[in-house]
């Protein structure tokens, strides 16, 4: 159990930097979700904090305890590999076995841990099998195994599930997140995939660039992106973006597009504080925050042409043609436009958000 | 591209990689594949199976001649005895006679030993060179120059320890007798001496061998198990005995078969540095089977000795395969 401390790190692969004067502070016994497309560092930050990477400058300290130059097996740490990365010639319990073996724990704790791990990961009927022998869960679930088997200061997780099939890897996130909060070890988890790091975290540091573009709970990465790329990002279906101009119209400002004119709400102008009052921005509707409707509900409401509906199950989908680019909504299955139609939106301007146009942070 | 296509996951390994692989695979399985090909077995007629043969025959003709007949001739020349001239057939008598030859019996000792000893010096120094090699900043300069011994004829490096040798003027010589490691002799005539002198000669030009198939296998370990018995508290030394060795086996069967295989046939350094003295000190089996059949002229005997030798020679090289075969049987 380990506070976390990421201090001005940097990472460089000759020239190039993978990691941009990193700060991130993971509280102890929370589980941190480090958020990013491939290429973003975020494995080259969870690399350097196991001690398989070199950090280039800046300080990772556990605690009060700076560990830039302690050899991986004296950080105390357990890690669990995105390929599991299993030793093929050993069986199961010795693989879980490894790390206490390695210490010079005794036979008969041994046996005691290794059987109560398998137990808690229901891998106890395979602890005499190799891995080769076993489906791709197993062998995760047996590098999980390996990873809980000692009390670590912390967990690293690289990208645990990301090879299993869609309907596993919704039942390991349960399982990931019930394991952490029962051992409340710290635990760092590395992923690309945003409904990953949602349904997980208890914090989530989103990357991009090598660069930390923002910290916090789930919610907040969620409800107040920092800006246009973690809004981008996060979300399923993604967040529809629409450039629009700025006006001032009396004590409103209106945000106005080819197909609309909407003004913000009161709270709204203040937070734009000034700054872009006038001028291009960009707006951003999550589908969900968006009603559709064959009729037009109010003078307000966003006229398109319905380009095409996707079912998905429980929700509908629907792709919404404007003058110059599409957005999507979500709606219930019942909806019963047909594509070439004539549609009108209702955003929920409590729940859209603009953008600056140039470096893309959020004005709310 | 056929590499990402049947590429395991081992070597799939960021997201990227993963992403490229799959999008390669896509396009392929897009491709009409029925209507592409040809409808099967119209390639491949039963009838024609003659036509085959025929094409093989040149090269099985060819290995009958130069492989095959020999051999066969090698085994009917081990029941008779005689010389270039008469010839008589005497039954098992050329090997029941060896079991009292004491030169022999003391050429399987040498042998052993001295193949012994060049497979642990060649199999230890190839391994450790190619872990310090792997990986380094000179790493092609460092092979070219290992490889420079291997080049060499082995007739060539003979002569060449030769000198080096010599008791007038040779640099060893000089070094080990400064040192006061060697008596009044030189290193080659001494029968305590020369054995060792030997196997350096072959350690020197075939550790190379040892190196680059070491090398070659320790660039196909996986890093992640490496790093995982890293983080799982393991130290570098302890890391390469029970992550990298293991996965090294399979490839250091070859080297070790290769290596055992030529000890087992390879005199030319012998022949050159010490024709198998002094005292009979170097005389491995291999070198007195080439004194019995082509110094005595006594070829019946001389195919018995070639027999029993080929014979241990395949023996010991199926026990070798299964020693090595068990630790990592199944674990890929």
């Amino acid at each position: 159990m380990a506070t976390v401390t990421i201090r001005n790190v940097w990472k460089y692969y000759g020239q190039t930097p993978a990691v941009k004067d990193l700060n991130v502070t993971c509280p102890d016994g929370s589980f941190v979700s480090i958020l990013g497309p491939s290429g973003c560092g975020k494995s080259s930050t969870m690399r350097m904090i196991a001690g398989l990477e070199h950090i280039s400058a800046g300080d990772i300290l556990f605690d009060s305890q700076r560990i830039n130059d302690l050899a991986p097996k004296d950080r105390d740490v357990a890690m669990v590999f995105e390929n599991y990365a299993l030793y093929p010639h050993k069986t199961v319990f010795e693989n879980i076995a490894n790390p206490l073996r390695l210490r010079g724990t005794s036979d008969a704790t041994i046996k005691e841990r290794v059987t109560g791990a398998a137990r808690l990961l229901e891998i106890a009927h395979l602890l005499e099998r190799r891995p080769h022998e076993l489906s791709g869960g197993q062998k995760q679930r047996v590098a999980i195994g390996r990873a809980i088997v000692r009390e670590p200061k912390l967990f690293l997780f690289d990208e645990p599930i990301a090879h299993l099939d869609a309907k596993l890897r919704a039942h390991m996130r349960g399982e990931i997140k019930h394991l952490q909060r029962n051992l409340g070890t710290t635990m760092i988890y590395v992923t690309h995939d945003q409904l990953e790091a949602l349904s997980m975290a208890d914090f989530i540091a989103v990357m991009h660039d090598g660069e930390l573009q923002q910290w916090g709970t789930p919610s907040e990465i969620f409800n107040k992106p920092v800006n246009a790329w973690v809004a981008g990002f996060v979300g399923e279906p993604a967040m529809n973006f629409l450039t629009c101009d700025l006006k001032r119209r009396g004590d409103d400002v209106v945000l106005s597009h080819r197909n609309f004119d909407i003004p913000l709400l009161p709270g709204q102008v203040r937070q734009l504080n000034g700054a872009a009052q006038a001028g291009v921005a960009r707006m951003g509707v999550r589908p969900d925050a968006m009603t559709v409707s064959m009729t037009r509900p109010s003078e307000a409401a966003i006229e398109g042409e319905i380009f095409v509906n996707e079912l998905l199950g429980g929700d509908m989908l629907v792709e919404v043609q404007l003058a110059d680019s599409r957005i999507r909504v979500k709606t219930t299955p019942e909806f019963e436009g047909k594509p070439g139609e004539t549609c009108y939106l209702t955003v929920n301007r409590d729940k859209w958000h603009v953008f600056d146009a140039g470096d893309g942070h959020a004005y709310f | 591209m056929t590499e990402t296509l049947t590429g395991i996951d081992m070597s799939v390994r960021t997201p990227e990689d993963r992403f490229r692989a799959r999008k390669v695979s896509t396009e392929v399985e897009a491709r009409p594949l029925s209507a592409a090909l040809p409808p099967p077995g119209r390639l491949n007629p039963a009838a024609r199976k003659a036509y085959y043969f025929y094409l093989m025959a040149p090269a099985i003709a060819l290995l009958a001649f130069i492989s095959l007949y020999p051999f066969f001739w090698l085994i009917v020349m081990a029941f008779q005895k005689g010389d270039m001239g008469a010839v008589e057939w005497v039954g098992f008598k050329n090997f029941t006679d060896l079991a009292s030859d004491d030169r022999f019996l003391s050429g399987w000792v040498l042998l052993f030993r001295y193949s012994t000893m060049c497979l642990f010096l060649q199999v230890s120094i190839g391994v450790l060179l190619a872990v310090v090699v792997n990986g380094s900043r000179y790493e092609r300069f460092l092979v070219t120059a290992l490889l420079m011994p291997m080049m060499m004829a082995p007739a060539v490096a003979g002569l060449l320890w030769l000198f080096l040798y010599n008791g007038t003027f040779g640099w060893y010589h000089w070094i080990f007798h400064s040192l006061g490691l060697l008596g009044s002799g030189s290193i080659l005539s001494s029968a305590k001496t020369a054995m060792y002198a030997i196997v350096l000669v072959d350690v020197w030009q075939w550790t190379p061998l040892i190196t680059l198939i070491a090398l070659a296998g320790l660039k196909r370990v996986p890093r992640d198990q490496i790093e995982a018995n890293m983080v799982d508290g393991a130290s570098p030394f302890r890391n390469f005995f029970a992550i990298v060795l293991p996965n090294l086996y399979p490839v250091l069967l070859i080297a070790v078969l290769l290596r055992f295989m030529d000890n087992f046939r390879f005199i030319d350094h012998i022949l050159v540095l010490t024709g198998g003295g002094p005292a009979n000190a170097t005389k491995i089996l291999p070198v007195y089977l080439f004194e019995v059949a082509f110094k005595f002229f006594d070829l019946g005997r001389g195919a018995a000795i070639a027999l029993v030798l080929l014979v241990v020679t395949i023996i010991l090289g199926k026990i070798l395969v299964g020693v090595f075969d068990r630790p990592t049987a199944g674990g890929r």
